[in-house]
């Protein structure tokens, strides 16, 4: 009994200096890459990006104020973070130089359920919000609203001009969820909502 | 009704049982380095005979790329955990051995967690909760309690790389179908162009399951022929 709890505990000591020596080599670089994934979403979505200030924070967002090789502001991406379903969701989302479009969302960080939550990752969830039109508004108003697949209106519905106008904006608005992940899709559209939302605050201040 | 595999006389006959179970018999017997390769890819293959590592088999096969480093991942687990344990099990008791080899393998998915996190951080995202459930694999605790001590380390190694690949040839295969069938796409390359119309139940769970079982019926048609 005693050689079996010695050699237990010896293997349980080595495991863990081993581990505890990959955790200490590994920690500069984990942290390193925390900042190259932002950049790497803000590159794929500012494909002309070349210099960005990163001195910006509104709220509890930060702001990367984007500029192209000749100098011109071309955007702001926004890095933002709220809760989803299964843990922490951090999202970048690249504003237009205007602020009134979504030109692209990256997710930056995850934990939902693999092959349920985990596909707002996928770009079925997140070309949705290319170049998605937007009318800002002071909270509760929702920059951005998420439907079922179910609630899209019926095209037949729309009957006058103004109908199909009004229609269209509100479309343009709208981000179908992912079937069986309702509430990550849900996360998502509320952290861009509140991170627009806090965007078009500091903006005006 | 409830007939076994043993039972099925269409199964017994031939050399299909003889093959299955042919590992077990020449246990402890010195068997071919070929053999002992092909014992864990084709004759024990962990998914295909032995239904384990099924949940990242079927989670991680959406798309070639997961499928390849969830491979990887899992191959280097295995492979440095039984070497691990071949220095390591002839120092503790008989009766610790199964909680001594599941401290290994937590070791060996930490350290590989962690790297994935600091030097390919895209994998590790796309990996997510399934690089920390690698030591959870049946596969690996399988290939950990089958393993005698008195084996030579090059036999270890070699079945290990045997159980690897036949892994890794499993997900490979359930990728290439569900990729194609339900993206269009192979490695995220566009085969058919614009016009497509992917069958989008084989990029969800439910068509996982569909192919996984096409492949096993398969498997053991090609066994039962040969």
């Amino acid at each position: 009994m005693r050689r079996q709890v010695v050699a237990l505990a010896v293997l349980f000591v080595i495991a863990g200096m081993v581990m505890s020596i990959a955790a200490k080599i590994t920690h500069q670089p984990i942290l390193n890459h925390g900042d190259a994934v932002v950049v790497a979403a803000l590159k794929s979505t500012f494909p002309t990006v070349a210099t960005w200030n990163h001195d910006l924070r509104y709220d509890a967002i930060e702001v990367y104020h984007c500029m192209s090789a000749t100098r011109n502001f071309i955007g702001d991406f926004i890095v933002a973070e709220g809760k989803g379903y299964a843990g922490k969701i951090k999202l970048g989302i690249a504003l237009s130089s205007d602020s009134s479009t979504i030109s692209g969302v990256r997710v930056l960080d995850q934990h939902e359920t693999p092959g349920l939550g985990d596909d707002i990752r996928l770009p079925g969830f997140l070309t949705q919000f290319n170049e998605l039109k937007f009318a800002p508004g002071p909270a509760p108003v929702q920059c951005v609203r998420l439907v079922k697949n179910s609630d899209s209106p019926h095209p037949d519905v729309v009957t006058s001009a103004t109908d199909k106008r009004d229609a269209a904006t509100s479309m343009n608005c709208q981000i179908h969820a992912i079937s069986g992940a309702t509430l990550s899709s849900r996360a998502c559209v509320a952290i861009i909502n509140r991170a627009l939302i806090s965007h078009a605050k500091g903006v005006r201040q | 009704m409830n007939e076994s595999i043993t039972d099925n006389p269409s199964i017994n006959d031939g050399a299909y049982h003889e093959d299955v179970h042919n590992a077990d018999a020449v246990q402890g017997t010195r068997v071919s380095v070929r053999d002992q390769f092909f014992k864990g890819l084709w004759f024990q293959n962990p998914v295909l005979v032995h239904t384990l590592g099924v949940c990242p088999a079927l989670a991680m096969t959406r798309t070639m790329a997961e499928a390849v480093a969830m491979a990887l991942a899992t191959a280097l687990v295995l492979i440095a955990s039984e070497i691990s344990m071949f220095y390591i099990q002839k120092h503790i008791p008989k009766t610790i051995q199964l909680p001594g080899y599941l401290i290994v393998i937590a070791m060996w998915v930490t350290l590989v967690d962690l790297g994935l996190q600091a030097w390919a951080p895209l994998i590790a995202l796309n990996l997510g909760i399934f690089i920390p459930l690698i030591a959870a694999n049946g596969m690996i605790v399988y290939a950990a309690l089958n393993s005698p001590e008195s084996r030579p380390l090059g036999d270890t190694i070699v079945q290990s790389m045997g159980l690897a690949t036949g892994f890794s040839a499993v997900l490979i295969c359930l990728a290439t179908i569900r990729e194609i069938l339900g993206n269009g796409t192979w490695f995220s390359l566009s085969l058919f162009g614009s016009d497509f119309q992917p069958m989008q139940l084989f990029a969800f769970p439910a068509g996982a399951f569909i192919v996984l079982g096409f492949l096993i019926a398969g498997y053991h048609h090609i066994r039962r022929l040969r």
